[in-house]
């Protein structure tokens, strides 16, 4: 535990080297390097199908990586001690429908060993009180949003990864979101936040990463993401083209 | 421990609510029971039996791991810092229960379709239901797992399920036999050790199988 408990922003949060994910047919990730240190918050940027969802998995350790290795907060992510600070809220909300709001957030209190508080407080953060002991089947989408965030962030993660956060959420909600990542990245927490949205990338990130035909087709300063530089990155990075078009910028980290 | 009876508690919470499971197993065994009655299979009693807690067993065990994939609540419950086997044993104990429920209607019907009376050592048939219904459960439970994100894994599950629970089968209709032609414990005891065997073989194996199943 001594890298876990002592790990502070020297060394990167979150560490991916030369990692490629095959599940059926081509690899989805194709030798993927990135690096997140505590405090930073990460942009995940690509097309449908470019692999961010697949990155996001690997990351958490949900998923085993074909090759390559994942480092978090100083450990390989296969140590069942890093589990513990990771919080991930994918795609879908991992929740479970018959159960009410509480209920679900008091069930991976249960699994993470703490007081059923955090569960209420976790709640509270994202203005769920009034949805408390509503099944989340009779939730709207915005709100089952909302639970599966506060059921990311109910053990106070570390390194926190998010799959299109604010898919669903009404405009008070997203700001609450903000506010939120930003206080967590003011207490060192590692984001990644994977998104379609450059201009939330760009208010969210410091740097962003772009994903193409699941190889990184740019990492830089999140600030200097425009909507036409994306869509330069997506046309010259698309599956089957083995590079950038000659004369053509390109900032991947790549260990090829 | 908490993990452990969260998973089962949570599992039961939502049968209790949604009753996808147990209501389609009784029914299903009610009609199997039904038509073997009917079609003459007295005389078989034993096999009638066995064979509908099997079939009613591999209906319910393809959705039980379903649950955890729809909204992929799998990755969160990997995430979690606990044993996966936990998920397992979770989840197994509470299909379990669900499946003793079953059989509670299934014995009813029964007795009442095959005229069959209350054996001389009830605790003899109690033990071959519990342990046959475990293995059965056991096995059926990791299969559950290994098949979940089949897309066919409705098919998929029995397929793999009725010819691997063949042995457990062969020696629980045996023993039922002799337990209700009025034999004792002792007369059954090698029939026991198969079915005993089963339940541990399929109790342990995912202690070394189970994160790789769900991991991949």
């Amino acid at each position: 535990m001594e890298t876990l408990g002592n790990h502070a922003g020297a060394e990167p949060a979150i560490l991916a080297r030369g990692v490629w994910k095959s599940l059926t047919g081509p690899p989805v990730l194709r030798d993927v390097s990135l690096t997140v240190r505590s405090g930073e918050t990460l942009a995940l940027l690509g097309p449908n199908g470019a692999g961010k969802s697949t990155l996001l998995h690997v990351l958490a350790g949900v998923m085993r990586p074909s090759r390559g290795v994942v480092v978090i907060l100083g450990r390989s992510v296969e140590d069942p001690a890093v589990r513990r600070y990771i919080g991930f809220a994918g795609h879908r909300s991992a929740l479970y429908g018959h159960l009410t709001a509480i209920e679900n957030l008091r069930f991976f209190a249960d699994l993470y060993a703490l007081p059923y508080r955090h569960a209420e407080l976790s709640l509270e953060l994202f203005g769920l009180g009034e949805y408390r002991d509503t099944p989340v089947r009779l939730l709207s989408r915005g709100i089952v949003q909302r639970v599966s965030l506060a059921r990311a962030i109910l053990h106070d993660p570390r390194v926190l990864l998010l799959d299109e956060p604010f898919t669903g959420l009404d405009a008070s909600s997203a700001a609450r979101l903000r506010e939120l990542l930003s206080s967590l990245r003011l207490r060192g927490c590692a984001i990644v936040v994977a998104t379609h949205q450059w201009n939330e990338a760009r208010e969210l990130a410091d740097h962003a990463v772009v994903l193409v035909g699941g190889r990184v087709a740019a990492n830089e300063p999140a600030a200097g993401l425009t909507p036409d530089r994306l869509a330069a990155l997506y046309e010259e990075r698309r599956p089957g083209v083995r590079g950038p078009r000659p004369g053509a910028p390109v900032y991947a980290e790549s260990t090829e | 421990m908490r993990a452990l009876l969260a998973i089962l508690r949570k599992d039961l919470t939502i049968e209790g609510r949604a009753r996808e499971l147990a209501p389609s197993m009784a029914v299903l065994a009610l009609l199997l029971l039904t038509a073997g009655s009917a079609s003459g299979m007295v005389n078989a009693a034993p096999a009638m039996l066995w064979i509908t807690l099997l079939v009613a067993a591999s209906l319910g065990l393809a959705r039980s791991f379903h649950q955890e994939l729809d909204q992929d609540q799998l990755s969160a419950l990997v995430l979690a810092p606990i044993n996966p086997v936990l998920i397992y044993v979770g989840k197994g104990i509470a299909n379990l229960l669900v499946m003793i429920a079953v059989e509670g209607v299934t014995l009813f019907a029964f007795t009442i379709l095959y005229n069959v009376g209350v054996p001389r050592e009830p605790g003899a048939l109690a033990l071959v239901l519990l342990l046959g219904t475990a293995g059965i459960v056991m096995l059926g439970t990791l299969l559950g797992a290994m098949v979940a994100v089949a897309r066919t894994r409705e098919v998929l599950l029995p397929v793999l399920l009725l010819p691997l629970a063949v042995p457990l089968l062969v020696a629980a209709v045996r023993a039922t036999e002799k337990v209700l032609a009025g034999q004792g414990i002792a007369a059954v005891s090698s029939e026991v050790g198969v079915l005993a065997s089963f339940a541990l073989l399929f109790g342990a194996a995912p202690v070394v199988l189970f994160e790789f199943v769900v991991r991949e």
